[in-house]
């Protein structure tokens, strides 16, 4: 590799040699971009881990892909094709490598079952609704999460502490798929105000812009919004929970500390000293939460989506894992994990804006 | 006993522990508490809606069922089950995988907890490693598809030859939810040894000689039962729903046996006729879960307060 020459030891400001070459270069790179990089080197093994997992208990299965995946039309000579193409008449471990090499050229094969479409671009179309569904569920989350914990934190033992403190217990309770069930039930088959399911509007576009006679709002909202807004409101209760219970007890402890007391005796409003002094310091925890949540949301929407029939990955993969269509599952199980690693090393990031004294790296 | 009386004086803790106990009872003693069989289909009184009198011969019964009358107080389903006896029944199942599925993740959290934070160097950065990988693998999605394996007829065949008295469906549930839910405790374990070890005590018994295996088990193991007992109970509420997730998707506990799970998802097509098949097993689903949670929130405000900002 072509690189600048590095500058002669006698340069070095400190006196210490200053190191050529690639490590050289690593050296002069800022300490946050080596942390990233570093980082995202250590996602690999976990990435590996994952899939061999996957692959493993796949394996180990006593069915046979081919055999369900041709049913009544099975026949012994075009099965052993199909096997010797997919490469299931391999020993596993040779399978396994195979699978790692074509994923090192982003090559994730095709599907079994849906007449050989490239799974790449499968998942990746599905992983975006899955993605839009949890942003809007996620930021529903953090603005009424944060505001109750607030709220509640503002005055400890009160009524309206107490009445938010046993919703947001039991908002981690309620299993979401219930929740789901019921707010159809009533929204969309009893009061008939929002659509049971399905992502997008059904009908006519260009009828529905004429119909919406050229009002943005009114289109966006016919064709979109309003589908957005009971699944995104289902998923958005546990984290909702979660996020309310953590800003309360996390304000509650900050509350306590000395330079709040400074702040209250300088003569500013409790306000202003509970939503700039407070909360700016009770951000930390919290920031964790909204990143765990929002990772394990984005990996684990399935139930929602089929509740509300939602064409995202999460229903996706429940379907490939019935129809034993194994690139789909294992392309995206890694898929999954790879968005894991990198929204937890986002989070990571995020400290050190938050928090000057935190530095990574 | 100064923390039983902190305890029963913490009110969610409290409130936590009688939903508890009734849902331990009724799993206990359902099949005195049922009025009906679970499993049998009364003809003749499909999808009645609940408060509906009924009156029937020995013959209208599946099984030698006698002439009896009586109240469907839940309500049927479409198939002339009395709902209120598969809910009662369905708490069995609830429990029994929570409960199994929970010791399962305690049994491999606390194992490599303390193996990775005790032994430390090279076996605790694989153990480690082996954790981030299970984390970072979708939970639901690993339990589906252990499930989706576990659930094939062969497998099914051999797991009833070992005992017919479980059902093939649950021993899948025992092992998936088991296999992937023992990561939280793992790291909070291996957290708690790494500070235990470098303290006096632990010194002491070494140097009257005790071995690693009694320092493990006399001297830490006793010692992280706080923080294991607190993130227990929340982990038995999280495996309740997630059984109950799975079984909604057709993958754990397979109709006519009752679930509350199973029991959403047959009723989930009749939501608009028969509102009550799908309300009430999810009513009790979450009042139980609620239960846990409220008893792990006050176990843990009197063990081990730190673990707020872990477990939130």
């Amino acid at each position: 590799m072509n690189e600048p020459p590095a500058s002669p030891p006698e340069d070095s400001p400190s006196g210490r040699p200053v190191a050529r070459g690639l490590a050289g270069l690593w050296l002069r790179l800022p300490s946050l971009m080596r942390y990233v990089i570093l980082r995202l080197l250590a996602a690999i093994p976990v990435l590996i881990g994952v899939t061999f997992i996957c692959f493993s208990i796949l394996m180990a299965a006593p069915g046979d892909p081919v055999r369900i995946v041709m049913g009544q039309h099975y026949d012994e000579g075009i099965a052993a094709g199909l096997r010797e193409q997919w490469g299931l008449d391999r020993p596993f471990i040779v399978q396994y490598g195979m699978f790692l090499g074509r994923v090192s050229t982003g090559d994730l094969g095709q599907s079994y079952v849906k007449g050989g479409l490239d799974v790449a671009p499968y998942i990746g179309a599905r992983f975006i609704n899955t993605l839009l569904l949890t942003l809007a569920a996620m930021a529903i989350a953090i603005v009424v999460g944060m505001v109750a914990g607030i709220v509640s934190a503002a005055r400890p033992r009160s009524f309206s502490d107490y009445a938010m403190m046993l919703l947001a217990v039991a908002g981690i309770s309620i299993p979401v798929f219930w929740l789901g069930l019921m707010l159809q039930l009533v929204f969309a088959s009893k009061l008939g105000w929002l659509p049971v399911s399905d992502m997008t509007y059904s009908g006519n576009l260009s009828v529905l812009w004429q119909q919406v006679n050229g009002n943005y709002f009114a289109y966006w909202w016919q064709a979109t919004g309003r589908h957005f807004l009971l699944p995104s409101v289902t998923l958005s209760v546990v984290p909702m929970a979660i996020i309310a219970r953590l800003t309360r007890s996390s304000m509650l402890e900050v509350m306590n500390l000395d330079y709040i007391r400074t702040a209250r005796a300088k003569g500013l409003s409790y306000r202003r000293v509970v939503l700039v002094h407070g909360l700016r310091n009770a951000l930390i925890p919290i920031v964790t939460v909204i990143g765990n949540n929002f990772a394990i949301l984005l990996t684990g929407a399935v139930l929602t989506e089929t509740v509300f029939a939602w064409p995202g990955l999460g229903r996706a993969m429940v379907q490939a894992i019935n129809q034993y269509d194994y690139p789909i599952v294992l392309g995206g199980v890694m898929l999954m994990a790879a968005v894991f690693v990198l929204v937890n090393l986002l989070v990571d990031l995020t400290y050190s804006i938050i928090d000057p004294r935190v530095r990574v790296g | 006993m100064g923390t039983l009386k902190e305890l029963m004086r913490n009110r969610s803790a409290a409130v936590g522990l009688v939903i508890v106990a009734v849902a331990v009872f009724v799993a206990l003693t359902c099949q005195w508490l049922a009025p009906l069989d679970p499993v049998d289909q009364y003809r003749g009184y499909a999808s009645e809606a609940p408060g509906t009198q009924f009156e029937m011969t020995a013959a209208m019964a599946d099984t030698g069922g006698n002439a009896r009358s009586g109240t469907f107080w839940l309500g049927t389903d479409i198939n002339g089950r009395d709902i209120l006896s598969r809910v009662l029944y369905g708490a069995r199942v609830s429990l029994l995988v929570g409960l199994v599925a929970t010791l399962l993740n305690v049994l491999i959290g606390l194992t490599i907890g303390i193996l990775a934070g005790y032994y430390g160097r090279w076996l605790d950065a694989v153990l480690m490693r082996l954790t981030d990988t299970f984390f970072a693998f979708p939970g639901m999605l690993l339990a589906i598809i252990i499930l989706a394996t576990l659930n094939q007829p062969a497998v099914r065949e051999a797991l009833t030859s070992v005992t017919s008295r479980i059902d093939p469906g649950m021993w899948g549930l025992f092992i998936a939810l088991g296999l992937t839910g023992w990561t939280g405790i793992a790291r909070v374990i291996r957290g708690q040894v790494l500070a235990m070890k470098e303290q006096e005590f632990i010194e002491a018994a070494r140097a009257v000689g005790c071995g690693h295996a009694r320092i493990i088990l006399v001297h830490l193991v006793p010692n992280c039962l706080a923080p294991l007992i607190v993130l227990a109970t929340m982990q038995v509420a999280y495996n309740i729903l997630s059984e109950a997730g799975l079984s909604f998707l057709g993958l754990g506990i397979q109709p006519p046996d009752a679930s509350w799970g199973g029991m959403l998802s047959e009723g989930r097509p009749y939501m608009e006729t028969a509102w009550w098949w799908g309300v009430f097993p999810g009513l009790a689903l979450a009042f139980t879960v609620l239960g846990f949670n409220l008893f792990g929130d006050g176990l843990r405000d009197v063990l081990d307060p730190r673990l707020k900002t872990r477990t939130s």
